[in-house]
């Protein structure tokens, strides 16, 4: 086994008892970056090169030097006895909507390409503090507006490390894809819809969205302000709840950053799953989705294979005495996806209205006379056609006129999408659940290409993820096998406000009881 | 690729299509879509951006298939006490941050933030002019 193949959190042990340095590892890491991931992606990449499609992609900006300044530390800490601390010399990732001290911070947009941040994000600067080494920039959807990474301005986009025909989802593709091809153990992502926990699930590693308020927002690059929760992206359960220790809790620079003490994540994570009870609804068996033809709600079952691997997580579950209790059930499940077209696009316009090539990122090299019409020009030449979809849609919904009709009933609905939480999970009510299992998506990655254009179809990729930002509620989506077509498949575990630690005691009882699968011994080929 | 794969809807050709109804003017005249031309283009404005006619025809088409799931909404029974929420976890008192003090503390680098502008000259961010607007 190589360096870079070692989980997080015997890497970090290893580093610690100094069996192996943090420069063998950030070195072993740095190969197999240069042997997978091809050329980063970048604004001027109109040249089709044969070889990009056998690359991964995941990386906008390598930050070597800045990462072995930091190895070279963790070293010398060790050396002189000290504790570098729990993420001690591991390489890891950055989904590039965080801002880091003196690098480009893009968004994966060209408005931001030639940003440099003048601070750091709080997880960020969290990881750092506990030795991780942050190994640079990951691609993601622009302004992480997408589930397929195909909208970055930074081409080649991310790909799919178990097919590169595939998409890696999104908006965290960049961080999930190198996750899983060995490009950085573990990854510092964000879920607004599902974007943490999608493209996990398309790429076979673990993702966790923490509840609204248990990461800090801070030096995040905003999209919907109500919905974004950073959060890690990591090769098991047990990377991911050593990653939650370290980035989450409050933040005296966040006023959203729940004031409340974090548990040690890793603490009890084989306490086991006897006595839980672990819910399974219809509605997360079936894709509703928007027939524009008939105006009307249609539904298909998802993919056999998905929901055997779901039945197949329940059943093992239950081996090991978690009760599972059928039929509960969400009737708001299908409301997700269009409330989200609301609520996200409002918050998305206010955000994206501070872009106007006048304080820092892109200008307009044309000559102006006005400045409106500076405004004008730097913002339709800087932003993507995602990025103004969801500008045009937020000013429509909350213009004056419609907000009553548009804005505040989606906000109403979403009141409705979170009792259906609240209820299933009341201690004193009908259903007393201590998470919901389901599928993370309706289908396995799909190839690139094939979506991506009508932004209708790309959002109900997120319909089982959608729900739980509006909710606020937690969610981890951890691989589940593989379909025939040899992609991965996720299933999600949902849960009650702040209950990240038993998600992540359910997951790893699966993880465990699945170890010796035939499945778990596949690595993604990349050649 | 799968059956089990297949997206629910078709997009063959999104493109093509959208080129084929800028060549036919007639194929605007779309009486049951909400964002009209005339809107469109309004909201254009208020979102400050200039768009190619291409680039404006399928983001306004998206608009309105959007809008057509959006709409779904409206068929939902909600009695008049249903609150807004406005996100999803409720911040009782004991989560709830206290406020800091509004202390007014220097910024440490001003030059630096200032150096990101795209034009600037003394300390000043230099923009074109701004013209003269009546208030209506």
């Amino acid at each position: 086994m190589q360096i870079y193949e070692l989980p997080a959190d015997m890497l970090a042990r290893l580093i610690r008892t100094r069996e192996i340095s943090a420069v063998e590892a950030l070195e072993s890491v740095l190969g197999r970056i240069a042997e997978v991931d091809g050329r980063p992606g970048s604004l001027n990449s109109s040249d089709d090169d044969p070889e990009d499609n056998e690359r991964v992609h995941a990386f906008i900006n390598l930050t070597p030097d800045r990462a072995r300044i930091q190895a070279e530390e963790i070293d010398r800490r060790t050396a002189a006895g000290e504790d570098p601390g729990p993420l001690a010399g591991v390489p890891f990732t950055v989904k590039d909507i965080f801002c880091v001290k003196d690098t480009p911070s893009t968004a994966g947009s060209k408005i931001l390409a030639n940003f440099v941040a003048p601070y750091t994000a709080t997880p960020v600067s969290r990881m750092e503090a506990a030795g991780g080494v942050m190994l640079g920039k990951v691609n993601l959807d622009e302004f992480t507006y997408g589930s397929s990474n195909e909208s970055s301005a930074f081409q080649p986009s991310p790909r799919n490390p178990w097919d590169l025909t595939r998409v890696p989802g999104g908006s965290s593709g960049g961080s999930a894809a190198a996750v899983a091809a060995g490009e950085g153990m573990l990854s510092l992502g964000t879920d607004t819809a599902g974007s943490i926990r999608q493209p996990a699930a398309f790429c076979g590693v673990v993702g966790m969205k923490p509840t609204y308020g248990r990461v800090s927002r801070y030096g995040l690059i905003a999209f919907g302000s109500s919905l974004d929760c950073p959060g890690p992206v990591a090769g098991n359960v047990t990377d991911a709840a050593l990653m939650m220790n370290t980035i989450a809790g409050p933040d005296k620079r966040d006023g959203t950053a729940a004031n409340m003490p974090v548990p040690d994540y890793t603490k009890d994570l084989k306490v086991g799953v006897r006595g839980m009870r672990i819910g399974l609804s219809s509605e997360y068996f079936r894709i509703t989705y928007f027939d524009p033809v008939t105006g009307e709600f249609d539904q298909q079952p998802i993919p056999e294979e998905i929901e055997s691997a779901v039945l197949s997580a329940a059943g093992y579950l239950a081996q090991m005495g978690a009760d599972i209790v059928e039929d509960v059930p969400m009737p708001h499940t299908k409301y997700g996806v269009p409330v989200y077209f609301v609520v996200s696009r409002v918050e998305a316009a206010s955000n994206l209205h501070r872009y106007d090539g006048v304080k820092y990122g892109y200008r307009t090299p044309d000559s102006v006379d006005y400045l409106p019409e500076l405004y004008r020009k730097s913002r339709a030449e800087g932003f993507g056609v995602q990025s103004k979809l969801r500008i045009l849609m937020g000013m429509y919904v909350s213009a004056a006129q419609y907000s009553e009709q548009y804005y505040n009933r989606a906000l109403r609905v979403r009141t409705l999408i979170r009792n259906d939480y609240e209820e299933i999970f009341d201690p004193e009510g009908e259903h007393r659940l201590d998470a919901l299992l389901t599928p993370t998506t309706p289908t396995t990655a799909f190839p690139i290409g094939e979506v991506y254009g009508d932004s209708v179809l790309m959002q109900y990729a997120d319909q089982f993820t959608v729900p739980a930002n509006h909710a606020g509620v937690p969610g981890l989506s951890i691989p589940a096998g593989f379909a025939g077509d040899g992609l991965p498949i996720g299933v999600q575990l949902l849960g009650p406000d702040f209950s990240e630690a038993k998600l992540l005691q359910i997951g790893m009882a699966y993880e465990m009881a699945t170890q010796g699968e035939e499945w778990r011994r596949q690595i993604p080929r990349i050649e | 690729m799968g059956a089990a794969h297949r997206p629910p809807l078709d997009t063959r050709g999104k493109w093509d299509i959208l080129a084929g109804d800028l060549e036919n003017p007639m194929s605007d005249q779309k009486t049951d879509q909400p964002i009209t031309p005339d809107l469109f283009n309004h909201l254009v404005e208020l979102a400050a951006l200039e768009l190619s006619e291409v680039e404006a025809e399928y983001l306004r088409q998206e608009l309105n298939n959007q809008m057509k799931a959006i709409e779904e909404l409206e068929a939902i029974p909600l009695s008049g006490e249903t609150p807004i929420t406005s996100h999803g976890v409720p911040y009782s008192p004991q989560i709830t941050p206290a406020a800091r003090a509004d202390d007014w503390v220097a910024c440490p680098n001003p030059e630096e933030i200032i150096a990101q502008a795209p034009e600037t000259k003394g300390g000043y961010v230099i923009v074109p002019d701004i013209p003269h607007t009546e208030l209506e």
